[in-house]
């Protein structure tokens, strides 16, 4: 990492970053003591990554032939070391590269009503920015994240779920007036699309026994409890990579990324990044 | 939901999500079900689950012994593709809609294609059909166009599982 000519302060950030080659490291769980590891991959199949980020404690795997790979793994070394900085301000993280001309648009909500006019702002932003190409899957993922931060993610002091057993038609409004955030974002390569709860309240276990699930089935089962493993692995198959980082009781951020200059089939022939961080 | 004889058929108005209310009382005489997608653009993980119970039950509590897909868009077909049961087992896609991507204009759009007309040539090389349709925009990208998604994958449901 040191090589390439970066910032100082940035070089400190990322300077015991470990890079781990996926395909020569035959058994990756004994080099899962290292600090700060991020796993290199090429063509690497979903299922695989998910089976590997769940058996060790590896939490992020960049692709080689993803595009922008040494921006992506800067990217991934930050979010190691500094998973806060990423999480307060994801947008000006994620696009950083472009961030004179990025455009932004983050639309707090707190009750189910606002689903609607939110998929209405995003399907308006998308079309005035030519990017109405990506707008099935981003739309789909928005729709994804609203309701898993209305019904899922909410929880009371107790840490016990609020509305997760409830019909997702039903009214729910978060508790305390407090709200969530989708945000979304774009510079001249990189669309950005996430959501951000107050709650924190994603397990790490239940995550991975539910990609596994989604992934492990040559078709997916519809199994009560299952349709939150079934949106994020249409995350994850509708977008160029997934980002989820939860701050464990505080804050649960994430959010999809797409190509700008691309149309579905492109997004979804790439190989995935994915990133997925408890702390 | 309109009665023909031995056919009950059925049009989904919107998207399948959380709010989708779904409601079907096939007759006694009702042996074919023709669902309709042509409004459904959009899926969520909820209106997976509802259309699956909805289907299942509808078929277990009537004489229904052949469901027909009529006008299936992409995130019909994907779900189709990849989600157990989202197409019944008695069940065919009778006409879907090909995403197509115009590099020139970004934009997407979509061509209809009946199942019964796409011979194996045709889906063999589903790539070179691209060369034959003309933008929706202006006639002269026809170069421009591109399928939007992986044929190979995207026709994965005309193989028998």
């Amino acid at each position: 990492m040191s090589m390439i000519d970066l910032p100082e302060s940035l070089l400190e950030a990322v300077s015991d970053t470990e890079l781990i080659d996926y395909d020569q490291s035959l058994n990756l769980t004994s080099l899962d003591s290292s600090p700060y590891p991020i796993v290199i991959g090429k063509e690497t199949p979903v299922e695989a990554i998910i089976e590997l980020l769940s058996n060790t404690r590896f939490e992020h795997f960049v692709q080689e032939d993803h595009g922008h790979f040494f921006y992506n793994l800067i990217l991934a070394a930050i979010m190691q070391k500094h998973s806060k900085t990423i999480s307060t301000k994801p947008l000006r993280s994620v696009l950083t590269t472009g961030y004179s001309s990025m455009r932004r648009m983050v639309l707090p909500f707190n009750c189910s009503l606002d689903k609607k006019s939110i998929l209405k702002h995003l399907e308006v932003y998308l079309e005035r920015h030519k990017l109405s190409a990506i707008s099935e899957g981003v739309l789909t993922i928005a729709s994804e994240f609203i309701l898993n931060a209305l019904f899922h993610a909410p929880v009371d002091s107790a840490n016990q779920r609020l509305f997760s057993k409830l019909a997702r038609h039903e009214y729910v409004e978060l508790p305390d007036e407090q709200n969530a955030n989708i945000f979304i974002g774009h510079n001249q390569t990189t669309f950005v699309i996430g959501c951000q709860d107050p709650f924190g309240s994603v397990d790490k276990e239940i995550v991975f026994k539910l990609l596994n699930r989604a992934y492990g089935q040559t078709k997916a089962e519809i199994n009560t409890g299952q349709s939150f493993g079934l949106g994020l692995k249409s995350a994850i198959d509708n977008s160029s990579g997934l980002y989820l980082l939860v701050e464990k009781s505080k804050k649960t951020t994430i959010y999809c990324t797409f190509p700008t200059e691309a149309g579905m089939r492109k997004v979804i022939s790439m190989s995935k990044n994915i990133h997925i961080k408890f702390y | 939901m309109t009665d023909d004889n031995t056919i009950c058929h059925l049009t989904l108005e919107s998207n399948l999500d959380e709010t989708t209310q779904l409601s079907c009382q096939p007759a006694e005489q009702h042996e074919t079900l023709v669902v309709d997608f042509e409004k459904v653009k959009l899926i969520n993980s909820t209106g997976i689950g509802i259309w699956i119970n909805f289907i299942t039950a509808l078929i277990e509590q009537s004489n229904i012994n052949k469901v027909i897909f009529r006008n299936a868009r992409r995130m019909v077909i994907n779900q189709i593709n990849s989600v157990k049961d989202f197409l019944p087992a008695i069940g065919t896609v009778e006409s879907f809609y090909l995403p197509l991507y115009c590099e020139r204009c970004s934009k997407q759009f979509n061509q209809r294609l009946k199942t019964s007309e796409l011979d194996v040539e045709t889906v063999k090389n589903l790539d070179n059909l691209a060369l034959e349709i003309d933008c929706d925009q202006f006639p002269d990208c026809r170069s421009e166009i591109e399928i939007d998604t992986l044929p190979g994958k995207y026709l994965a449901f005309l193989k028998p599982t």
